[in-house]
């Protein structure tokens, strides 16, 4: 999946990693507007629309008739109950998508590059016991702390300052931090696989032997967007929301 | 529109709100002048000389000889709040209001912080325990006066402010105009500084003096200590109670190393070693009202126990909870160029030296993260400006020389226990604020000039005089309580016959009747009464070494003649003679038995002594400065220089 991803997002990399995620989230907000259109009865949508609108009208002709307002009351409640259903079909199809986009974008813009100011800790989870022999063997210009063993809940952690954004853990090939373009993924950690970690956790790869789980904790990147501070997923939210309005408009798709 | 126009056009709103983005927080005036001042706490001419001479400040002797270099006037007293006060006002201690880092209320003899204060808001709506502000309550900074900058943000001229002191809260959003505060910047629990010590080893720490607060904690099998880390007071809920966060430091004694879990955080450091910044959450309000914060850990001792050190937690400049910039966004945008930084006025931890939490290594370390994180805040700064006046201010020289003096000064109670390593701190300290210099000269082109000023020069602190000791031994204080000598706030004294009394780092007021909460002294008896205790006081000799501790004593009324005095003014100030400084005990109205005592305090440099002891520098690349200038020209020299004299005319 992270390899699909790279290849689909690789025009954007050599984009400051503000405006790439800006692009995919507009893109996004399109694509999942014209699947919905594709997924959804428009028709009955439309019609639905229609009649709500006539109800609505109704309830403001007919105030002097408190018998009619609540029977159109009450039937603008049924619409709406009719409406999310019309709406559930599109928006399951759309949510695996989305989960995906998310997952990939979380994994590529949401943490600061490793930097000398940043350091970011490690804790391995061993799953019996806890080898003697651990030495971390830092690339050249990566600073690393102590190891901190805790016997009881067989974890050792440390912290790691890289200046090349890259760190190597052990001898395991384990991979650190981003590095390369701006937003290839950014590693976290590792995990043993499954169908649903490895497609919804981008950033972890598999856990080698002997190993529950590596997590790493790394700072989190904000966007700065007209003076304020933005997470990465508030862009891809309000972004693709915005661009699925418009697109919605511009395709004549009935929400 | 067509479609196809339409889609043109949509394309082009992200790149559109990109590029608006990124020219957030540029300022953007007419071209002109441009003004770097560099103002350099604790400067000393003496030792800047000095130094030149030595070849340790190069930038500096270019500077010099491009331009001139002065003694720069300081204030009377020359205390930090004072001078910058003058240095931002153009007007003495009468207009500013500021006369001491202490003040008193005469009605309640209370103490205060002279600078600024946070007043409780003028209604509440009670909800159960919650008390929710309706109107009024804030920061208010207490300095008066019209700071000389309005001038320049009237006439579209953008100025640049970064940590000025007296400063804090900052002045209202001004187009032309960037402020950060310095000096005077609390903490997020409302003190000048407050450090948290966690150690399984309490009874280590003997010294009680304040500073901070020392948390014992305990390993109970497991290598894990829970500590709590107390945030500020809940002024949300009935009671105003604390807010904590609890922390999991987890020790590795064969490692030496701790991990430290905070919430999702996780860091681990070694043996005298600072973690990051890390961020704080206190909730008020459930999620509704969260207090940001930010500190730093240093791991000074893990076996055979542990000592785990906790900085003031400071304001999240990123998110502040109080105002600390202008407009609000600024400190957030710095923080993300040059990192996040001290925000505190004070941010060497001076006090946990002074009480043994620090040795002198530990002392310098967290110093050298306090300046290198300046020096960066500079390189930012440095790097965006365009045009106008921009204002820098170092602290590390100041706090840091206070701490050092001893180190090159033979006549110290401490110079033969500090090692000879730290001989070479100072002038250290003196290169690197001359790189800064050098960063700015780079800069300069035929529009741009630099001032590199100082707010008062330095002396040694050999001799702590207990000024209120000595009144009451000279009878001007009456004792009533000896057992309650060494307790702040006049606690052993008998108001009732008691004429004087001594607060802060110089201040010395009459117990004046109908002014002061007890006072006795007639306003037909004050002056004679003054008269007396100048003749006594600038005759008191120390009966060790035989010297005058008071050069001067200032009768207010008589240095600044004309003025009208604010109730909360001394009546006198005490010029120091070199090598003497009010003790400690006698800045919070305590009576130790002793009148003179060795000072033996790291804190054994001073320049709260006699105004014409410690000058400040004046460096420019200007030829042309006015014969012997003070810290009140410069506000005018400066309109001057970016205005092409209009101030003048």
């Amino acid at each position: 999946m992270n390899t699909l991803f790279d290849l689909l997002l690789k025009p954007f990399q050599p984009l400051h990693p503000l405006w790439g995620l800006m692009w995919i989230s507009a893109l996004s907000g399109i694509m999942m507007i014209l699947v919905f259109k594709k997924t959804s009865n428009q028709h009955a949508i439309s019609a639905l629309r229609r009649k709500m609108g006539s109800r609505a009208l109704g309830m403001l002709l007919f105030l002097e008739s408190p018998l009619t307002v609540v029977k159109l009351a009450l039937g603008l409640i049924l619409d709406n109950f009719i409406y999310l259903w019309h709406l559930l079909k599109p928006m399951l199809i759309i949510t695996i998508p989305f989960l995906l986009i998310a997952a990939q974008l979380d994994a590529r813009y949401s943490r600061q590059p490793l930097n000398s100011d940043h350091p970011s800790t490690v804790t391995v989870y061993w799953e019996s016991s806890i080898p003697f022999d651990v030495q971390e063997e830092p690339e050249e210009g990566v600073l690393i702390s102590p190891v901190v063993t805790i016997a009881d809940s067989l974890e050792q952690s440390f912290s790691f300052t890289g200046n090349n954004g890259i760190f190597v853990f052990s001898e395991m090939g384990i991979y650190l931090g981003s590095s390369g373009p701006s937003g290839s993924v950014c590693i976290r950690g590792a995990e043993r696989s499954g169908i649903i970690p490895t497609l919804f956790h981008p950033w972890n790869i598999e856990a080698p032997a002997d190993i529950i789980k590596i997590e790493s904790f790394t700072q989190e990147k904000n966007y700065n967007i007209l003076g304020s501070r933005w997470g990465w997923f508030t862009v891809f939210l309000v972004f693709s929301s915005v661009w699925a309005v418009l697109g919605a408009v511009i395709f004549k798709v009935k929400v | 529109m067509k479609r196809r126009d339409f889609l043109k056009k949509a394309i082009l709103t992200p790149a559109a709100i990109a590029a608006l983005s990124a020219g957030c927080g540029k300022t953007t005036g007419r071209s002109g002048k441009r003004l770097i001042v560099l103002g350099v706490d604790g400067m000393d001419p003496s030792l800047v000389e000095s130094f030149m001479e030595r070849g340790l400040m190069p930038n500096t002797r270019r500077l010099k000889e491009m331009g001139s270099f002065n003694r720069l006037g300081t204030s009377n007293p020359p205390q930090s709040p004072v001078a910058w006060s003058n240095f931002i006002t153009g007007a003495p201690p009468p207009v500013h209001g500021i006369f001491d880092f202490i003040h008193r209320d005469p009605a309640t003899m209370m103490p205060y912080l002279s600078i600024s204060e946070v007043t409780p808001p003028d209604s509440t709506l009670n909800l159960g325990n919650l008390r929710l502000p309706l109107a009024g309550g804030g920061v208010n900074l207490l300095r008066q006066g019209t700071p000389f900058w309005n001038t320049l943000l009237d006439k579209g001229i953008p100025v640049t402010m970064i940590k000025l002191p007296v400063d804090f809260p900052p002045p209202a959003a001004n187009k032309h105009g960037l402020f950060l505060s310095g000096l005077g910047t609390p903490d997020i629990r409302g003190s000048q500084g407050s450090f948290t010590f966690f150690t399984d080893d309490p009874r280590s720490i003997s010294d009680n003096t304040g500073g901070g607060v020392i948390i014992p904690v305990r390993d109970y099998g497991d290598g894990c200590y829970t500590c709590r880390v107390e945030g500020p007071a809940n002024s949300l809920i009935e009671g105003n109670p604390v807010m904590s966060v609890e922390v999991k430091a987890w020790a590795d004694r064969e490692s030496k190393a701790v991990r430290i879990d905070m919430g999702d955080a996780s860091v681990v450091i070694g043996e005298k070693q600072w973690s990051p910044w890390m961020h704080f959450s206190f909730p008020a309000l459930g999620p509704l009202s969260t207090v940001h914060a930010i500190g730093r850990f240093y791991l000074k001792e893990i076996t055979p126990k542990l000592k785990l050190y906790l900085s003031p937690l400071n304001i999240d400049p990123e998110n502040p909870a109080l105002p600390i910039s202008s407009p609000d966004w600024y400190s957030r945008d710095l923080a993300e160029d040059a990192g996040l930084f001290y925000t505190q006025g004070f941010p060497e931890d001076t006090k946990a030296l002074s009480r043994g939490i620090f040795d002198d290594d530990d002392y310098l370390s967290q110093a050298n993260i306090v300046l290198e994180e300046r020096m960066s805040l500079f390189h930012s700064v440095l790097s965006r400006y365009q045009e106008g006046l921009l204002f820098f201010y170092f602290t590390s020289l100041d706090l840091n020389v206070h701490m050092f003096y001893r180190s090159m000064d033979p006549a110290s109670p401490l110079y033969g226990t500090t090692d000879s390593r730290f001989s070479g701190v100072i002038a250290d300290l003196y290169s690197r604020i001359d790189i800064a210099v050098g960063q700015a000269m780079e800069l300069m082109d035929d529009r741009t000039e630099i001032i590199l000023l100082s707010d008062h020069g330095f002396a040694p602190f050999r001799r702590s005089f207990n000024l209120n000791s000595y009144l009451a031994a000279e009878g001007f204080a009456d004792i009533s309580s000896p057992y309650e000598r060494n307790n702040d706030m006049y606690a052993c004294l008998d108001w009732s016959k008691t004429g004087a009394y001594g607060l802060g780092l110089n201040g010395l007021y009459i117990n004046q009747a109908g002014r002061e909460k007890n006072g006795i002294v007639t306003a037909a008896d004050k002056r004679s009464l003054m008269e007396n205790l100048k003749t006594s006081l600038e005759s008191a000799v120390d009966p060790l070494t035989g010297d005058r501790p008071v050069k001067n004593l200032f009768i207010l009324e008589d240095t600044y003649p004309g003025y009208q005095m604010p109730p909360w003014a001394p009546d006198m100030l005490v010029g120091y003679s070199r090598g003497y400084r009010a003790s400690w005990e006698t800045t919070l109205g305590a009576f130790p038995e002793e009148v003179i005592t060795d000072n033996m305090d790291p804190w054994s440099g001073t320049h709260c002594v006699s105004p014409d002891i410690c000058p400040g520098s004046l460096i420019t690349s200007l030829r042309n400065m006015p014969a012997n200038p003070t810290l009140t020209d410069m506000g005018s020299i400066i309109n001057n220089i970016l205005t092409d004299g209009e101030e003048d005319q």
